[in-house]
């Protein structure tokens, strides 16, 4: 096996904790994550709010610093980094964001942001910089004569498209996408997925590919982790993990998406209770209180990950569930 | 003047649950808030009616119409803080709503107000009344604005994406409400949404809607089992499917309301267009029983 692009150890983020008067509890965004991803290989992060997992694309481009753990890029500790070799490794590292609309300057050229990325990291002669932003626009399905319009000018599908362009300006390694199609039609959400997949393939680049959604996620990626309240419940082969969930968590969510095959659906596990506050998590699982399977142990246990299959593993304590409600 | 909204016949009887689905800009939202009467004032009804146990309420004085709303009607939206006011405990705003189309004593209210409150499956709900909408959660919240909508037992509710904003946990948890409401109180429901997901989880009749139209109607599992309209077809082929495949994309856009085609409104995106879909519009045609589309080639295309 290759030595993986970058790899995320232990990592945890903890928010507030000192507030304005002393008082306010710290918030446990993530906590004790590790995951590792190769060149070209897509990785979902799926959970509901709260469950971590934008943060955990924030502290893996360095957007934020985690409070415990490190991020590695090809062996090298991103926290280390200074100067040069700090803005050598950020351009290898972008980010494309849910809400295309805020993410872009609207008063702004689409072209010229496009080359921002080209201008900072010098990557291009400012010369050559109108033929670089052509070539990104045309690799993402926009025409190359678009570059001299605005934001507004474009549907938020196409807005899309040009934060896609914008994060592929600098030809990165790694793209860590945050809900980049949630907040697009259905039909336009299948074009940008089709964008990325091919994206992807043609450019070898690794994606963290962050979702509420487990069919989008297993669309497009090899391997999925489900978070919750900043934990790993289950991580393994997407595929895999769709047939046959194997944590209580993935199964209710699972089970509580809406499916187009409604009536073709096995018993529906429906959670009872909201996701408890980050800022007072239970004891031992946190999944625990809205679990319909805890037991007593559940309450002072941390569950460790452990193995369940093929690169497959869940942080629960009883093994015993695919006995008592069978696999998946 | 532009028409976003066109020729839109729709038919919900009590305790039947009709949704309405579409894309952005297909005109899915303008049609629940024309029949509640809270169109924009730049908007406009230049034809049709709704009709509410016989009675027009397009054409109903402003005073009569707000006797209704709330009452007969009643409608919620996908944000519940834009329905909810920040400054008024949860309990209070409910009794507000009850006591403002009948005379109750406040205690009664009260009472009703807790009732309903367990009836949306709210937890904790002594608790809730007392709290403020920011002390709450995206589905409490939306819990809260489900009690305000039924206080007065209406006899039609109009969500619009009431679940949209909410977590899919959660959001299991709001449909299989609205779902008991309709069973248990009759009520009938038009459910607005562009998930398809959710439209086969809870509809009992669905309206595809497309550039302002609706381009199929009939019973959601027909519906989706063997669509009658290839916009229908191509939206469902576009949804994340569960095998893993990548979800086919629809080529084009939506076209704007300003800049409608002559005919067939999907006929530029259309993969099974012929000459005579662009020579004139097709009206919304019966197709099979309790089936409608706008599809004049759907005998040919039919899978």
């Amino acid at each position: 096996m290759t030595a993986p692009l970058i790899v995320a150890e232990g990592l945890s983020r903890q928010f507030g904790g000192r507030g304005l008067f002393g008082g306010s509890r710290p918030v446990r965004a993530v906590n004790d994550v590790s995951f590792a991803l190769a060149r070209g290989e897509a990785l979902g992060l799926v959970g509901e709010s709260g469950s971590g997992k934008s943060t955990i694309g924030r502290l893996l481009i360095g957007l934020l610093p985690p409070s415990e753990g490190r991020v590695m890029l090809d062996g090298a500790d991103l926290a280390t980094l200074r100067g040069g070799a700090a803005r050598r490794v950020r351009r290898r590292m972008q980010m494309v964001f849910q809400d295309p609309a805020s993410s872009l300057d609207p008063r702004r050229r689409i072209g010229a942001q496009i080359a921002d990325g080209l201008a900072i990291h010098g990557l291009v002669p400012r010369w050559g910089q109108g033929a670089r932003v052509a070539e990104l626009l045309e690799q993402v399905g926009l025409p190359a004569n678009h570059a001299d319009r605005f934001p507004h000018e474009f549907s938020g599908g196409q807005r899309q498209r040009i934060g896609i362009a914008r994060a592929l300006a600098t030809g990165p390694d790694l793209v860590v996408a945050d809900e980049p199609v949630s907040a697009l039609d259905v039909s336009v959400q299948a074009q940008v997925l089709a964008l990325l997949a091919d994206l992807r393939t043609r450019l070898g680049l690794a994606l963290l590919f962050i979702s509420h959604d487990l069919h989008v996620v297993r669309s497009l990626c090899d391997r999925v982790m489900v978070l919750y309240l900043g934990r790993v419940m289950e991580e393994g082969p997407a595929a895999e993990v769709l047939a046959n969930p194997r944590h209580p968590y993935t199964r209710a969510l699972l089970s509580a998406a809406p499916s187009l095959h409604a009536h073709a659906r096995r018993t529906r596990i429906l959670l009872a209770g909201e996701p408890p506050s980050p800022a007072d998590p239970p004891s031992g699982c946190v999944f625990r209180t809205r679990c319909p399977w805890a037991m007593d142990a559940c309450a002072t246990e941390v569950p460790p990950l452990r193995q369940v299959g093929q690169a497959h593993r869940i942080a629960c304590l009883r093994n015993d569930l695919d006995d008592r409600i069978g696999p998946g | 003047m532009i028409r976003p909204v066109r020729d839109v016949s729709l038919r919900v009887a009590a305790g039947e649950l009709v949704a309405v689905v579409g894309e952005s800009g297909s005109g899915k939202s303008l049609t629940g808030l024309a029949i509640m009467g809270l169109l924009p004032p730049v908007a406009r009804i230049v034809a049709g009616a709704a009709w509410l146990d016989g009675e027009d309420v397009l054409r109903l004085p402003e005073a009569r119409l707000r006797r209704l709303r709330g009452n007969r009607v009643a409608m919620v939206f996908q944000d519940p803080l834009s329905g909810l006011n920040p400054v008024h405990r949860v309990g209070a705003q409910i009794v507000e709503a009850i006591r403002a189309h009948r005379a109750m004593p406040a205690r009664a209210a009260m009472a009703r107000a807790l009732a309903l409150l367990q009836s949306v499956g709210m937890p904790d709900p002594a608790r809730r009344m007392r709290a403020f909408p920011h002390e709450m959660s995206g589905g409490m919240r939306q819990r809260a604005m489900l009690a305000m909508g039924i206080a007065n037992d209406p006899r039609l509710l109009i969500a619009d994406e009431p679940t949209t904003a909410l977590d899919v946990t959660i959001q299991a948890q709001v449909l299989d409400v609205i779902g008991a409401l309709k069973r248990e109180r009759g009520m009938g429901v038009l459910f607005v949404t562009h998930s398809l997901p959710v439209v086969a989880e809870i509809a009992d009749r669905v309206a595809v809607m497309y550039a302002g139209e609706i381009v199929e109607e009939g019973a959601a599992a027909q519906v989706f089992a063997a669509p009658l309209h290839p916009y229908t077809a191509a939206l469902l082929a576009s949804a994340p499917g569960e095998d893993g495949r990548l979800p086919e994309t629809i080529p084009g856009t939506v076209p704007p309301p300003y800049a409608l085609p002559p005919g067939c409104v999907f006929a530029p995106r259309c993969l099974h267009r012929r000459d005579v879909c662009e020579a004139s519009a097709p009206p919304l045609a019966p197709a099979a029983p309790g089936r409608m589309t706008r599809c004049i080639r759907w005998r040919e295309i039919a899978p």
